[in-house]
């Protein structure tokens, strides 16, 4: 891979777009949790494609090169969503939200619609990269570039809500 | 991480163009990529290109063999990097500085921002660097329909004309482009040409390396 990353900052494209293969699959689930329809998420992998392939010399680290591009993907996301509302999202206020006692075993229940449904882009962002990704909280906040406390809040919070929308769904089965 | 988190997300349906998406960003990139290098090492800004665009000059015949008869010439404004009248500067430029003939024209492009125009050059001789047997000339400017776009003052290279060419290497496309006007010298007589070949020589022993 390293060497795949050496020849695409050379400007080899057919290196990058192997590269590139790899991941797209990924960053288009991420997308369509964020944008919630198929051509705004194809979109969003295309721009990613041609955000990545022009500033990869830029990337020092060859080995983030994953989380690279899932941030580019999730700063291309919001870009559309940006566009579809015409209003940039207000930061939430984190305080609000602390909370240290929900649990991380209820990741076994978040569920798509929850997902696309329930949580705000920001939530979205740390609960991917936490539990689809696999990154520990320390690296979700690396690759948003968010402190990690606020990460944490961001998680809580979430995690948070799926529970509620989770208990909605139980009492409206019952 | 949790499977049942991966399952949910794999109930998301992959389309099937999927990676085509991704080939059309790549390729969007790798084009704008090569147009902002060229603008490096031509070291020309060009304001004219923008106006080039407006023009709309996207469409076919650009690839005619046949040149209109009467075309209308469009003239684009340039501005340089350093002072290209003086040869000095001009030579210290260029990769290369030599004696050619025009075979015939081989191609255009627009690929980069401008219409341009490749012609094939049978090397007479060199002054600045060793270019051998046939090279590939890239003018900025070209047909368009019935009309010539032309960088301000320059000419269309004309084939079995001579020339003295002032230009830079592009490795990706393997061809020279030259500068306009004072990279295209038209040779009059053989008189002439060896007037542009003592002042050329000069230029380049003297040269004044472009930073």
């Amino acid at each position: 891979m390293l060497k795949l990353i050496k020849k695409a900052q050379k400007g080899n494209d057919k290196a990058f777009l192997e590269l590139f293969q790899q991941y797209e699959q990924d960053l288009y689930k991420m997308a369509f949790i964020y944008v919630k329809n198929q051509n705004d998420a194809l979109d969003v992998v295309q721009e990613t494609a041609y955000k990545s392939f022009k500033s990869i010399k830029e990337l020092n680290e060859p080995k983030y090169f994953k989380s690279w591009l899932i941030r580019i993907a999730i700063s291309c996301s919001l870009d559309i969503l940006r566009k579809r509302r015409k209003v940039v999202p207000l930061k939430p206020d984190f305080d609000e939200f602390i909370s240290g006692a929900v649990d991380e075993d209820l990741t076994s229940e978040i569920t798509l619609k929850g997902l696309i449904e329930e949580l705000r882009e920001e939530e979205k962002s740390v609960i991917l990269l936490r539990f689809y990704q696999g990154m520990t909280l320390r690296e979700v906040s690396e690759t948003l570039n968010i402190p990690l406390g606020t990460a944490k809040t961001i998680l809580y919070r979430g995690l948070g809500k799926l529970r509620k929308d989770l208990e909605g769904d139980e009492a409206n089965e019952q | 991480m949790s499977n049942k988190n991966r399952s949910e997300m794999n109930k998301i349906e992959i389309p099937k163009e999927l990676s085509d998406r991704s080939r059309i960003g790549i390729e969007k990139a790798k084009m704008e990529i090569g147009k902002s290098n060229k603008k490096k090492w031509l070291a020309f800004a060009t304001p004219g290109i923008a106006a080039i665009i407006a023009l709309g000059i996207a469409g076919p015949g650009l690839l005619s063999n046949k040149p209109p008869e009467n075309p209308v010439i469009q003239t684009v404004k340039t501005s340089h990097a350093f002072d290209v009248t003086d040869p000095q500067r001009l030579v210290g430029w260029a990769d290369n500085v030599f004696v050619g003939k025009v075979i015939k024209m081989s191609g255009t492009s627009e690929e980069r921002g401008m219409l341009e125009t490749q012609f094939k050059v049978e090397v007479a001789e060199n002054i600045k660097g060793e270019l051998q047997d046939e090279v590939t000339v890239n003018q900025q400017g070209g047909y368009e329909g019935q009309n010539l776009i032309l960088v301000e003052n320059d000419h269309l290279l004309k084939e079995g004309e001579s020339y003295l060419f002032v230009s830079r290497k592009n490795e990706e496309q393997d061809w020279h482009t030259v500068v306009p006007v004072y990279g295209d010298i038209m040779i009059e007589s053989e008189a002439h040409k060896e007037e542009m070949l003592s002042k050329y020589k000069k230029a380049y022993q003297e040269e004044i390396p472009f930073e």
